[in-house]
């Protein structure tokens, strides 16, 4: 078996080159560090079979982000291993910095010359740059699966060659200059201790040390800088350009910049324009194609599996059986309703991946970077945060874009307030049983609470216990690009597979579960009849008295909640079965809500409401708290389950009283009562300023601090 | 000394040098990117609040946080 090691700078098309050689569906976009964690494949290539490891995107040998750290070490401790280092063609220049650093590292390379985007006018020769390098050169689109034969075929030859005892040894002259003129490099020999360096790779930890790397420079003990690092880096920039000079005719275009960034970043427009796409995606999402979609499904669910599948059983058990209880309640009225979502949750994902793929979203981070920058979070978290609108336990990894700890906890913690895709059957469910049309604002009050809720706590970490260092932003942009109609139709094909898959695996066996707990005793008699009280029901009745507070007090809400830490589409699903709902069909959960009889039943909109709201915030489901308890550690995912716990309980709390109070008082006795309560707090702290004493100024108020 | 911060938008400038006060790991990027002494480079954008700014050098463009750019110091 060949190895290969797949490295580049970030969004050179990697993983595209990845998911085109090995046939895989990685996740993609055009943004900078969507690939934070190794991915291997095997696949077979003329009967040869070739094990490729996806890296994340580095810069060079050194890291500053968690990802980076990822690949970097990798590298290191593989050095015998094939590397393909994939450059794009429209930023060979700055691509080329990473190729010479692993040149001195002395890796067996293939270097792939990525062309997405085929400009006419910039013109690249080949062979020449073959020659100069001594590096086999191939060039390709990465994610054309033929194009992509070429690099198979030097990858094998590359590697039958060092079968046959070929060392692997490029011309690096460049760093002429520091070796006669720089002492310190000279009495670097004496302090790298020959024992844990081959001779072959002493330039490259001379290097290291000269650029003061941590990691090689605690490995031989030495404390001391060397301040060389922009020496280094004109060195290698110096030799790059004397390439580009001889292979490469100017393009003159400016990789990464676009007219259409005139309205999309002007100063003023672009805020608004983000918001506007944001607020149109949600809606054909969710009220509009999403919704029309939905209810078809639903119709077609219902009339041809559904209900030909009941009446099959009933003729064959008996209609009083527990095996057509079964399959009505857990699989019909539980899954089936999950699966109507279908539609609008691929949608969702879809504009998601839109929004990434088209190079808009560096921009939106370049736009959000003022705000997030004062909470101590950088641009760069608009990714994990818009992630995480689709799913909180993919949305964490990202994280790692992250370049201190403290900002990487800070951002993982903040990502499950992000209204993941799977709570919005709750609200689509429960607030439209209330507010009908009307539940749009519901649901668009809801998604701002959370991002809301997140940035204050965000902002509240970062003044007390998680401070941050202070982050660079530097962030490259791509071009933009269009997504092609095949790329379009893969993303909806494999959205809705993911979705399909995850309701008839986890959902559908979490359902069974729950169904058996809610259907039989604790000595396991059949309670369908209407004799005893079910596991969950026992079990239910206990926790339901702290929810009093909070408006709902049911033992099937509190059976909802813990089974929806294991996927918040449970809660839904599990209404439905409480409520003994036997069709896949969102309006006879609707009704059945509202009917005092039925085991989960809300007697006034404001619980509705704050039931939504706690189901918003309460705990992360199982996934994302494994994810989290692996990036940031047992100790902050236990302290932001609590945190978050708590917010859950207190704002859903303070809505359900203020809600109540309008309902009861009315509208405007309660807007008066606030608003009299605001004036006299904000007059109090007029009149403690005029009284509060002026301290003694040592600049005598010229800094300007005490403003 | 004139800055990233402090220069005009849309115009070219040359890198002088980057300044001691940024951390060790920040310069090192810095250089690996291609900041330079004697590089050109252009300010393409600001933010609205100007915290974040957009730059053009070597044929590729890139943001920054205005923090680190008070630092990139540029020949008058």
């Amino acid at each position: 078996m060949i190895n290969v090691n797949l490295v580049g700078n970030p969004n050179t098309g990697k993983t595209t080159l990845f998911n085109s050689l090995t046939g895989a569906h990685e996740h993609v976009g055009n943004w900078h560090g969507v690939t934070v964690e190794e991915k291997a494949r095997i696949y077979k290539y003329n009967g040869q079979e070739i094990r490729i490891v996806d890296l994340p995107g580095i810069y060079s040998l050194t890291a500053l982000s968690y990802e980076e750290k990822v690949a970097v070490d990798y590298i290191l401790s593989h050095k015998d291993t094939i590397v393909v280092n994939i450059c794009d063609a429209s930023n060979l220049q700055r691509n080329l910095y990473l190729t010479l650093g692993l040149m001195e590292l002395g890796v067996p390379i293939v270097l792939a010359v990525n062309q997405i985007d085929k400009r006419k006018n910039c013109k690249i020769d080949f062979k020449k740059l073959e020659e100069l390098l001594n590096i086999k050169v191939v060039y390709l689109n990465a994610g054309d699966k033929k194009e992509v034969r070429k690099l198979n075929d030097a990858i094998i030859e590359l590697n039958s060659k060092l079968k046959n005892n070929y060392i692997v040894k490029y011309n690096i002259n460049y760093f002429d200059k520091i070796k006669k003129n720089n002492e310190k490099f000279n009495k670097l020999d004496k302090i790298i201790d020959k024992n844990i360096v081959k001779n072959e790779d002493l330039l490259f930890y001379k290097i290291k040390i000269l650029e003061d790397d941590e990691n090689v420079k605690s490995l031989f003990n030495i404390k001391n800088n060397f301040d060389c690092v922009e020496e280094v880096a004109i060195c290698r920039y110096s030799k790059i350009e004397e390439i580009i000079k001889s292979c490469v005719s100017a393009s003159g275009k400016v990789y990464g910049q676009s007219k259409l960034d005139s309205i999309f970043l002007n100063r003023f427009l672009a805020l608004p324009i983000f918001l506007l796409l944001l607020a149109g995606c949600f809606y054909l999402t969710f009220f509009s194609i999403g919704s029309y979609l939905s209810d078809g499904l639903d119709y077609l669910l219902q009339k041809f599996i559904a209900s030909p599948l009941i009446n099959l059983l009933s003729h064959n058990f008996g209609s009083e059986s527990f095996v057509v209880s079964l399959f009505q309640e857990a699989i019909i009225g539980g899954v089936g309703s999950i699966l109507t979502f279908l539609p609008q949750v691929a949608l969702l994902f879809f504009f998601l991946s839109l929004l990434e793929d088209s190079g808009y979203l560096s921009r939106v981070a370049f736009v959000f970077e003022d705000v997030l920058g004062k909470v101590g979070l950088s641009g760069k978290s608009v990714y994990t945060l818009l992630m995480g609108f689709g799913c909180s336990t993919t949305a964490v990894l990202t994280a790692r874009n992250m370049e201190d700890k403290n900002s990487k906890i800070k951002t993982g913690l903040l990502t499950p307030y992000m209204s993941c895709s799977a709570k919005f059957p709750i609200y689509a469910v429960l607030g439209g049983a209330f507010f009908g049309a009307n539940n749009i604002f519901v649901i668009i009050g809801l998604y701002l609470l959370g991002v809301v809720i997140a940035v204050a706590l965000s902002y509240v970490l970062e003044k007390t216990v998680l401070k941050s260092k202070e982050q660079s932003f530097i962030l490259e942009f791509p071009p933009y690009r269009m997504m092609s109609f095949k790329r379009t139709f893969e993303m909806l094909w494999l959205n809705v597979k993911l979705f399909i898959t995850r309701v008839g695996t986890l959902i559908l066996a979490m359902n069974i579960v729950v169904w058996v707990l809610s259907n039989f005793t604790f000595t396991l008699k059949f309670v369908g009849v209407g004799e005893g009280v079910s596991i969950l029901e026992t079990i239910g009745k206990i926790l339901s008295p702290m929810f009093i507070p909070l408006g709902f007090n049911s033992w099937g809400l509190a059976s909802a909640l813990i089974a929806g830490l294991v996927a918040k589409e449970i809660i839904v699903s599990s209404i439905a079965m409480f409520n003994g709902v036997e069709e896949a069909s969102i309006e006879s959960i609707q009704s059945s809500i509202v009917l005092s009889t039925s085991a989960v039943y809300f007697s006034s909109p404001s619980s509705v409401i704050s039931f939504l709201v706690f189901c918003l915030l309460y705990f992360p489901c199982i996934a994302t708290t494994s994810v989290l308890l692996k990036e940031i550690g047992k100790k902050w995912t236990f302290i932001g389950i609590l945190i978050e716990f708590l917010i859950a309980y207190l704002t859903a709390f303070f809505i359900y009283t203020l809600g109540r109070c309008f309902e009861v008082f009315g509208f405007i006795k309660v807007l008066l009562v606030i608003s009299l309560i605001l004036i006299l707090i904000l007059s109090i702290r007029r009149i403690y300023k005029i009284f509060k004493k002026k301290k003694f100024c040592p600049y005598q108020d010229k800094c300007g601090r005490c403003k | 000394m004139n800055n990233l911060n402090t220069c005009k938008i849309g115009k070219l400038y040359t890198i002088d040098a980057i300044g001691e006060q940024l951390p060790l790991k920040i310069r090192r990027r810095m250089y690996d990117l291609g900041f330079i002494n004697g590089q050109k480079i252009k300010v393409v954008r600001k933010s609205l609040l100007k915290k974040a700014i957009l730059i053009e050098i070597r044929g590729y463009t890139l943001s920054l946080r205005s923090t680190i750019a008070e630092f990139i110091y540029l020949k008058s």
